[in-house]
């Protein structure tokens, strides 16, 4: 939970759904719920499996869109804006991430990376974690989290109905699921030849006209991935944005009127007017926009300097050691510390950075001081509305530290 | 018996439609001519000039000192007189877009077998296609045709092969060939951020706040009027009379019928209800029935007296994602001097130039067409090259992302956007 009100997108509402657990997580919840506003708290009446907790809890979620996060399981900071971002450009589809294992508190020093969408492959090999983000009305469209599948492969049961109703994945080649495998997983015990088995059993009884080879109307089968389509002599229409990573991107023309960029890699439309002017742009777009030039000048501009997120950029060091028997907590300052020696910007680090000028560099993507000390002076000055000189002081405190 | 005698004063669409029957070679004129009433509206001439510059005098004065307007008048029969001071600006406009399509691959061999009297396919005029190739024209030419209908609005010249559409002509920010900026052409547009037809917060006029107690109608009779002070300040238009269908209300069809509800509500309830419910009153209905039809079939409001046809056009202007839409008052003309128009390239002039080669131009030069060939396989190619000239910037505006429910969704032409309907059945046509 600790990492969800640190994310750059916090979600409207956390929903816990406790499938009638027999710790103290009612109580945990309680006390969180007296800091955070926007959780709810949800317990089944008796122990009825993982679909069933999620299926309740997503009946009583206001919002548009939702995503999973296992209770074991984290986010990076800035993946549910990541995966929004895609969401909302690819209304009809579902979206997913890479994920890194993470054990006894060190990560994999490779991303969990899954394939490409195919929905040919899904139905006899789930590949696509836990944690998609899908549309609400994908759940209601696909009949939800199938029961039967309590004891294990609810996602893979679940993903293969959204491919039913039309809703395609999107793989979005980042790692932002941090995925804990502990010897307390459910996957460590249910992965015997039997089972899986008696998983693609269940499937074949649960999707029986799909196993027979027919494919209804709208349905993402034999259309393959959303690949890129190649028309000739122009851009490729895509709708993987994002999936190679995201840039903000400024408009510098002056025109209170919105236009519209035309990608020149991916073909989607940027919208860009002298109001609404910084918007996340596709890395493979991103040259030619900012080649851009009209009259003499250039219509774009990185914005802020804040470094691009590319997909490989959160691999960490440290191998998991498979043999270390003592359970390390996993708590927030280890993250933190753990995101390339990065450190979190927090208020009195910096003698003049306070609280409001924290939430100020936060809504401006800055989150660590390493990031801070690269961006230039004149740019943090805009954001925290002093004068470049005074943050050439903050830095000094931060080299001086 | 008074004899009459025809008119030779242009129509609406004044000479030039985007397809008319009055060129040679007609061809995709037998199936498109009139099928595009805004096309239509904005006129196209053909061209072979590839650039375009035009100066313009922006305004003249007295000179200044110091910032000052110096006198214009002299008390001493022998004094020096005062200077006087002009300003430029100038609009150029490059190259053509280019739309491409071609037609499926035919098996020349198989062409005369696939002609089939029980599923004809008719040109306008009743007759039937006959001919397989100008069928297969005839469906490249409507995708085309589809390209060409959302680039005159979403065109953007900076990516290769579009041309500038009106998101991209009607801007502020105003710009000349050497970089200067000439605000005086800036056109006016209104950022409506997405709220409804009463207004909201964030209302903006360039960059300006306008009050969120202003209604859609409020701020459409300021613009209007803004434009008309203009005009009345620009010598070679002040004496142009306008006509009915100079000014032009652009708008995907739902946005314009809540515009017509808006404007009889403004007109005659005694709220600012913007929505059907509130017109109670027999009185009411009445007069949102009379503003029906209009020169365009989309309706009409008046301001100042004035008629403002509203033009029904469901291309490029409604957003996907958030449902808002834009609008746009244009003026086409002021009498007699046309303000925006369109251009093709003339493809006439290539096959003369390149005999050997294979190229055919139809519809009086609008179009060219040639085959790719690959021995017995023949694909046909058509292309049109277009660019929107747009003189006036500073007479025309644009209402940005403004905000109308409509019940049981919005319903687009465009077979690209989610809206179109049967949004989910695309079944490509295939032989068995």
């Amino acid at each position: 939970m600790g990492d969800l009100h640190e994310q750059t997108l916090i979600p409207n509402e956390i929903i816990i759904a406790d499938d009638c657990s027999e710790d103290d997580t009612e109580q945990v919840v309680y006390d969180l719920q007296s800091k955070h506003k926007n959780i709810i708290y949800l317990r089944t009446p008796s122990n009825s499996g993982t679909p069933v907790a999620c299926n309740l809890a997503i009946e009583k979620a206001t919002g548009e869109i939702i995503t999973r996060i296992d209770a074991d399981d984290m986010r990076e900071f800035d993946s549910i804006e990541e995966m929004m971002r895609v969401q909302i450009a690819n209304p009809h589809s579902i979206v997913y991430d890479d994920g890194i294992i993470f054990a006894f508190g060190r990560r994999m020093a490779h991303p969990f990376k899954m394939a490409d969408y195919d929905f040919e492959q899904l139905i006899f090999k789930n590949s696509i974690h836990a944690g998609i983000m899908f549309p609400k009305k994908a759940w209601e469209e696909c009949g939800g989290y199938r029961e039967r599948f309590r004891y294990g492969r609810d996602d893979w049961s679940f993903n293969v109905a959204l491919g039913i109703a039309g809703y395609c994945g999107i793989h979005v080649g980042r790692a932002g699921y941090l995925y804990r495998r502990e010897n307390q997983n459910r996957s460590k015990k249910n992965s015997s030849s039997e089972k899986q088995k008696f998983y693609f059993t269940q499937m074949k009884e649960e999707f029986p006209e799909i196993y027979a080879g027919r494919r209804p109307m709208g349905c993402c089968g034999n259309r393959g991935s959303n690949k890129v389509q190649n028309t000739s002599g122009g851009y490729r229409m895509n709708s993987l944005i994002g999936s190679e990573g995201m840039t903000l991107v400024e408009y510098q023309g002056g025109n209170y009127g919105t236009e519209i960029y035309y990608g020149k890699v991916t073909g989607t439309k940027y919208k860009f007017s002298a109001s609404k002017n910084k918007k996340m742009v596709d890395n493979r777009d991103l040259d030619a926009l900012l080649d851009v030039v009209d009259h003499g000048r250039y219509m774009f501009k990185k914005a802020n300097e804040v470094p691009t997120v590319e997909p490989e950029d959160l691999i960490i060091d440290k191998a998991v050691d498979s043999k270390s028997e003592s359970v390390e907590e996993i708590t927030e300052e280890k993250v933190e510390e753990s995101v390339e020696g990065m450190t979190h910007i927090e208020a009195g680090n910096v003698r003049g950075i306070g609280v409001k000028s924290v939430e100020k560099l936060r809504e401006a993507s800055v989150h660590y001081w390493e990031q801070f000390i690269r961006i230039p002076s004149e740019d943090l000055a805009e954001i925290l509305d002093v004068s470049p000189e005074k943050i050439d002081e903050f830095k000094a405190q931060l080299v001086e530290d | 018996m008074p004899t009459l005698t025809v008119s030779d004063q242009a129509t609406i669409y004044g000479c030039c439609g985007l397809f008319d029957l009055c060129s040679d070679r007609d061809l995709m004129s037998l199936s498109f001519e009139g099928q595009n009433r805004f096309l239509d509206w904005i006129g196209w001439e053909l061209t072979d000039v590839c650039i375009i510059k035009k100066n313009f005098i922006t305004y003249a004065r007295g000179a200044r000192y110091n910032g000052e307007l110096t006198a214009g008048y002299v008390s001493d029969p022998c004094g020096d007189s005062n200077g006087s001071e002009w300003g430029t600006c100038d609009f150029t406009l490059e190259d053509f877009g280019r739309l491409r399509r071609h037609g499926p691959v035919r098996d020349v061999t198989k062409n005369h077998l696939r002609l089939c009297d029980i599923q004809p396919r008719y040109r306008l005029d009743g007759s039937p296609i006959r001919d397989d190739q100008e069928f297969d024209m005839r469906i490249a030419t409507e995708a085309m045709l589809q390209d060409l209908k959302r680039l005159v609005i979403t065109g953007n010249k900076t990516t290769a092969g579009q041309f500038d559409g009106l998101n991209r002509l009607i801007k502020t920010n105003y710009q000349s060939s050497s970089g200067a900026y000439c605000r005086i052409m800036d056109s006016i547009i209104v950022d409506w951020n997405e709220n409804g037809l009463d207004g909201g917060n964030g209302v903006t006029w360039n960059g300006k706040a306008v009050s969120n107690s202003y209604g859609f109608i409020d701020v459409l009779m300021a613009v209007y009027r803004r434009i008309r002070d203009r005009i009345q300040l620009a010598p070679a238009l002040d004496a142009q009379p306008m006509n009915v269908g100079d000014m032009i209300l652009v708008g995907p069809t739902h946005m314009l019928r809540c515009i017509l509800d808006q404007f009889t509500c403004w007109s005659v309830c005694p709220g600012a209800e913007n929505i059907q419910v509130a017109i109670q009153s027999y009185e009411a209905r009445r007069f949102r029935d009379s503003l029906n039809g209009g020169m365009f079939g989309g309706g009409r409001i008046y301001i100042d007296g004035f008629e403002i046809p509203l033009m029904p056009y469901n291309w490029g202007l409604t957003d996907d994602v958030s449902g808002a839409s834009d609008v746009y008052l244009l003026t086409g003309s002021v009498g007699n001097v046309k303000t925006i128009s369109g251009q093709l390239n003339d493809m006439s002039k290539v096959p003369p130039a390149y005999v050997d080669a294979n190229y055919r131009y139809t519809d009086g030069g609008r179009l060219l067409t040639w085959p790719v060939q690959d021995h017995t396989c023949l694909q046909r190619e058509i292309e049109m090259q277009p660019r929107i000239l747009m003189w006036a910037p500073w007479a025309q505006a644009r209402f940005v992302d403004v905000f109308c429910d409509a019940i049981g969704g919005v319903l687009s032409p465009d077979p690209w956007e989610s809206s179109f309907f049967p949004e989910t059945s695309f079944c490509t046509a295939s032989c068995p």
